[in-house]
């Protein structure tokens, strides 16, 4: 057992302890905190810095704004509703078109008018915080996400998960749902987790429930291999997060739209430790690097070729 | 705040906690295990009322040298009472008396009881006399048919005692009894009916109250028996068995149907008793400390705090010792937990249902209300309301359970009323989320984990040698808090992330 205490720190793996003693506690002011657990103040924060993020349509903060927005959704034919405080992916709900009856979600369902609004008031009233705390329900823009990963994905929008710590991408993996994983994102809801390489945007091997895995269980497609369009750019968007939020610890979402490119989903104070397995290594060596050359890295582009130079697999 | 502050922190708890412990040992002597054989009992009744802001005489009896007890010492506790004793035999009354009562008011009668042990004295006694009881009417008549019937099948006084007892229990003579007893048919009463329908065969009986000595460290209410004189010497019976037996631990406290405490001028009287076994060099050396660092070396312990209080702590110390568990089973070892104190409640509360039976309930307390609840997901309730409904849920399982225990005669069933109810809801709520997002084997996984570490929990605080020491010496709660705040800072890996990360070591 001390072996491989040895052998996994010698890899510099992260474990939730020196994540959270290490990292999240001493580095991430937890003042910082809201900025990141509500999508809302993220997006504004986004728009604001001129980060591309999914379109917000509107915002419902109360019963009667949910009749508003309903109204206001005659024009769009899809959109995506989610809560602002949600966690896990709960309590989001895509719709992909219109029928004669009402919407179509995307698990094929049909969800009159009334289903949405009962659904926008669920959320409001906090069924989907974990802390059962009132939320607000965002309407946004449908994610038509990039072709490239349309052959290793089920049912779902997979998304590109970055640490970055002071400003520097650290580790990078692609997340594909599954059929287990019910379309959604999470790693430890069934999603696959594929390693990336920082130097390129190549994946490499890919995890599912703590295996190793070179095929993607529903779709029979090879995961490995896939070079991650515009990856320079995601990676400056990523970088640029810090600018955002000030978290010094943090992971970043990013979606691929085939039309508008890299959009920023969420962020996330204290992200999981997954993405170690995803890519054979620890976070820990590479973090240890950032803090030593953190004084000389400056400017977005310095730090983006640093991680590129250093970081690459 | 570097990790050098807190470890000079935590040397300074540490070394605090240690001074005081070898002080306590050394200068006063404490004992550092349990002790064992130990024939002392401090027991301490506790009576609270409310004044009416007029003169208020409370009037308590009093405990008496009873052959193989004897009283060490007795004090009492009451703060502007005058008090006087009366002799009203066979009993001996205190009573305290102030002039202007109002508010709620306590005193305090505290005694320490030695026993001797079995020595059969021979000492010649008062022949005894014995009221006849001023029964008329119904009741005479009732107790005259019992008496005949208990005769025409008895051979001796022995043989009496037992068969109008049985009588008494006997669905035959059920209108009778109810004569005799008038409405409440408690113990008490029935030691005064028995006593009387042998006083009507002339045979001197009397009852009396007293207390169970053989669970230490409990809340007991007064056991009632009875006393017949037989062979130049009063015997006990029990009321329940007729026997003569079993007795041998019961402390007699008075005699007679007097009650054990009258108010005048109060209300709401409640009378609490507790009753701890005496660690008898501790005991003593509370009696003993003389000089000034021995008595504020004292004050750095409960054995000076009433009885009652101290029986709480005895509970409440043991309660860090679990929750240090705690945190090295979650953050050292890895294993998930519902909560964050869950299982130091749950393991609290298995010190009254016992482990098996605690494991047995909360599994089925758990279940019934998880179905429920993922009905309630179908309701697509609200998250208060939905908390409220569980609650209310949760509550209806414990109470089923309860009479359900009790109707099949299962103690175990009863105790599930001292599980904490709302930790319990909560529970129900955070293992159905989790249901909910990361499926079934999670949460019977979380589910397995809690119960686990609040076995583990349970069999820690449990021990008699862990309880003796955080009771007499609290100050080691000083060096568990400092060991708590070292694993606060402990970045290392926990073990289930060895397992998780194994891949990684190559």
């Amino acid at each position: 057992m001390l072996r491989l205490i040895k052998q996994l720190q010698a890899k510099g793996v992260l474990g939730l302890n020196a994540r959270n003693g290490a990292y999240i506690l001493p580095h991430n002011p937890r003042r910082l905190y809201p900025l990141v657990d509500d999508k809302l103040r993220t997006k504004q924060l986004a728009i604001t810095a001129g980060v591309a993020v999914p379109e917000l349509y509107g915002v419902a903060e109360t019963p009667y704004q949910a009749r508003e927005i309903l109204q206001m959704l005659e024009n769009h034919s899809d959109f995506v509703i989610k809560p602002a405080q949600g966690s896990g992916g709960d309590g989001i709900l895509v719709i992909v078109g219109r029928t004669k009856k009402g919407f179509r979600s995307a698990n094929g369902t049909i969800v009159t008018k009334g289903e949405i609004a009962f659904h926008i008031n669920n959320t409001l009233s906090g069924i989907f915080s974990l802390g059962g705390q009132p939320d607000v329900a965002l309407v946004e823009y449908r994610v038509k996400f990039d072709t490239i990963f349309e052959e290793i994905t089920y049912n779902g929008v997979p998304d590109i998960r970055i640490i970055v710590f002071y400003g520097v991408p650290v580790m990078a993996m692609v997340r594909l749902p599954t059929r287990v994983s019910s379309g959604k994102a999470n790693l430890h809801q069934g999603a696959i987790g594929v390693g990336v390489d920082m130097a390129t945007g190549t994946t490499l091997e890919a995890v599912y429930k703590n295996d190793i895995i070179e095929e993607h269980p529903d779709t029979g497609n090879p995961v490995m291999g896939v070079v991650i369009p515009h990856w320079k750019k995601l990676l400056t968007i990523a970088a640029n997060s810090f600018e955002l939020t000030g978290l010094p610890y943090q992971g970043i979402d990013i979606v691929l739209d085939r039309d508008l490119g890299p959009l920023v989903l969420e962020l996330n104070a204290r992200p999981g430790l997954g993405i170690q397995i995803a890519n054979r290594t620890g976070l820990g060596n590479s973090l240890k690097k950032v803090e030593q050359h953190m004084v000389e890295l400056n400017g977005l582009a310095e730090r983006v070729a640093f991680a590129q130079e250093h970081f690459s697999i | 705040m570097s990790k050098k502050h807190l470890y000079i922190l935590t040397i300074f708890l540490t070394l605090t906690g240690a001074g005081i412990f070898a002080a306590k040992l050394f200068v006063l002597g404490l004992p550092i295990t349990p002790q064992k054989k130990s024939d002392l009992w401090e027991i301490e009744a506790h009576i609270t009322f409310k004044g009416k802001g007029g003169p208020v005489k409370v009037s308590q009896i009093l405990a008496q040298n009873q052959g193989r007890f004897s009283i060490v010492d007795q004090a009492f506790i009451s703060p502007g009472y005058g008090l006087s004793t009366v002799l009203e035999k066979p009993n001996k009354h205190i009573v305290f008396s102030k002039r202007k009562v109002s508010g709620e008011q306590n005193l305090y009668y505290r005694l320490t009881v030695l026993d001797k042990g079995l020595k059969k004295t021979k000492k010649k006694r008062d022949v005894p006399i014995i009221d006849p009881v001023d029964w008329q009417g119904a009741r005479l008549v009732a107790a005259q048919a019992i008496l005949d019937a208990a005769v025409a099948n008895s051979a001796d006084s022995q043989t009496l005692v037992s068969s109008v007892i049985k009588l008494l229990d006997s669905k035959e003579y059920s209108s009778h009894v109810s004569v005799l007893y008038g409405k409440n048919g408690t113990l008490e009463s029935k030691a005064e009916v028995v006593a009387g329908i042998l006083s009507l065969a002339k045979l001197p009986a009397r009852s009396v109250h007293g207390i169970d000595l053989r669970h230490s460290n409990y809340q007991p209410s007064f056991s009632h028996w009875l006393e017949i004189y037989d062979n130049e010497m009063w015997q006990p019976y029990s009321l329940t068995t007729g026997q003569s037996t079993e007795l041998e631990n019961h402390f007699p406290w008075w005699r007679g149907p007097m009650p054990f405490v009258q108010i005048n001028g109060g209300k709401k009287l409640v009378t609490k008793l507790s009753v701890s076994w005496g660690e008898e060099s501790a005991i003593l050396s509370v009696r003993k400390a003389s000089d000034t660092l021995e008595k504020a070396l004292l004050n750095i312990s409960f054995l000076s705090l009433p009885l009652d209080v101290q029986q709480v702590y005895r509970v409440m110390v043991v309660a860090p010792l679990g929750a240090i568990l705690l945190v090295f089973l979650r953050n050292v070892i890895g294993i998930g937990t519902f909560g964050t104190f869950m299982p130091v409640l749950m393991a609290m509360s298995f010190r009254e249902t016992e482990l098996l039976w605690g494991i047995l309930l909360f599994t089925i307390i758990i279940s019934i209300s998880l179905v429920v609840r993922i009905y309630f997901e179908s309701l697509k309730l609200m998250v208060v309301p939905r908390l409220s409904a569980l609650l209310i849920v949760v509550i209806m399982v414990m109470a089923g359970l309860s009479i359900l225990g009790h109707k099949l005669d299962m103690g175990g069933g009863l105790s599930v009323a001292l599980f904490p109810m709302v930790i319990l809801t909560m529970t129900v709520e955070r293992i159905s989320i989790l249901w909910d997002e990361r499926g079934p084997a999670q949460a019977i996984k979380h589910g397995i984990g809690s119960l686990a570490v609040a076995s583990i929990c349970y069999v820690a605080m449990t021990q008699d040698q862990v309880e003796h020491l955080l009771f007499v010496f609290p100050e080691l709660l000083l060096i568990l808090l400092a060991f708590t705040l070292l694993l606060g800072r402990y970045t290392g890996y926990r073990l289930m992330e060895l397992v998780r990360f194994r891949a990684l070591a190559k």
